[in-house]
């Protein structure tokens, strides 16, 4: 039986290395890019009841802008990119420089096509250092999936690490990682949902069983 | 748990408005209301009776409890949570000959589904909510389910509407 509650402390302590170091990466990568001194905040891996997880991104109906990317190979699980979608306005500006009010957009809200592929494009590259980080500090082999983009509420994205311990526990484990620029202007976070047996693989690898 | 009489209250302007989280119910009576936000992949239901202007709702998460690995609670369950609101809704003073059902939710929140199966639970969801209510014969007279938008919904004890708001994009439906 797997009990998510009753991690220990070693095993956190692991996890919250493996998220800093994989969002460490990911941050250095964003920061060459907007050529901007970007900060981490140190990372968290707790047990969060259901409720809780959607006070932490402001309340259930706060609208932000989710990517997610499957991973595959040596762990399965999801890696997810929550961006308030102020923010993730903001971050795609960054990069490639507002826009002209007559640009198109598209139904994805109200972010143009160019805006929603600049933020996939900065996801794939921030994810991609993150579970490159992840890979060579385990010696698992990680293959990632294509960024996918949804702007909903917050309570119905994080509907998905909901669903993926729901039948474990009235809890999600929860590793996250909150950057800020150094105008403190934008903030996100990662979250790394490896697979149950995924996470047991990972433990046992790094000798913590 | 507030003893529900019979009668329902006269006094609308004393309405109360309970929001309930993932995993959670409420049994209200008119004229209150009971809302929940941010259902996607998850689902809504509510279970009713008109007559007496008794509701029960609950935020269901997954569909079958004899898939879980530990059950414990048994309203994220589709299959065990509408047996308990019956029974609470039955304890409360409803007909389960009058019950009817509405519910929303189930959104295919992220496309990308040659992962794992969890990536179609929304689907899951709202077949299993079907599949129980009609073993238990009540009708279902309102679905908003499926799509890929995330919904909030509040269910009027006193109307028996069910709104259903989503925000990407904007819209509003009553049902």
């Amino acid at each position: 039986m797997f009990d998510l509650k009753g991690l220990p402390s070693d095993q956190l302590d692991f996890l919250r290395e493996l998220e800093n170091i994989g969002a460490g990466h990911a941050v250095t990568a964003l920061s060459v890019m907007l050529g901007d001194n970007v900060e981490l905040c140190v990372p968290k891996a707790q047990f969060c009841a259901y409720n809780q997880i959607c006070d932490l991104l402001k309340g259930p109906e706060n609208i932000v802008a989710g990517l997610l990317v499957g991973i595959s190979n040596d762990l399965n699980g999801y890696i997810l990119l929550v961006l308030d979608k102020p923010d993730a306005g903001l971050l795609t500006n960054m990069l490639i420089g507002e826009l002209p009010a007559d640009e198109s957009k598209t139904e994805i809200d109200d972010l143009s096509e160019l805006q929603v592929s600049a933020l996939k494009e900065v996801s794939n590259i921030l994810i991609g250092s993150y579970l490159t980080a992840i890979s060579s500090l385990t010696g698992f082999d990680i293959a990632a999936s294509v960024p996918e983009l949804v702007i909903d509420m917050a309570g119905a994205v994080m509907n998905l690490l909901v669903s993926a311990y729901g039948e474990y526990g009235d809890g999600v484990l929860f590793m996250e990682t909150e950057f800020v620029t150094s105008n403190k202007s934008l903030f996100g976070r990662f979250f790394l949902i490896p697979d149950v047996e995924s996470y047991n693989k990972l433990m046992v690898q790094m000798g913590l069983v | 748990m507030k003893a529900y009489a019979a009668e329902p209250e006269k006094n609308k302007c004393a309405a109360n408005v309970f929001t309930i989280g993932i995993a959670e119910h409420k049994i209200a009576q008119a004229p209150d209301k009971i809302t929940t936000l941010g259902l996607g992949s998850c689902i809504g239901l509510v279970l009713y009776d008109p007559i007496i202007k008794l509701a029960g709702m609950v935020h269901i998460m997954l569909p079958s409890a004899a898939d879980a690995i530990n059950v414990t609670n048994r309203f994220k369950f589709a299959d065990t949570a509408i047996e308990d609101i019956i029974d609470l809704l039955a304890s409360a003073g409803a007909a389960q000959s009058r019950l009817k059902a509405k519910m929303a939710g189930g959104a295919h929140m992220f496309k990308t589904s040659s992962l794992l199966d969890i990536m179609n639970v929304g689907q899951r969801n709202t077949a299993m909510c079907k599949r129980v209510l009609s073993e238990r014969s009540i009708k279902i007279c309102g679905e908003d389910t499926g799509g890929s938008s995330g919904r909030s919904i509040e269910f009027c004890c006193e109307t028996c509407v069910l709104s259903v708001r989503t925000v990407v994009p904007k819209s509003f439906l009553s049902i």
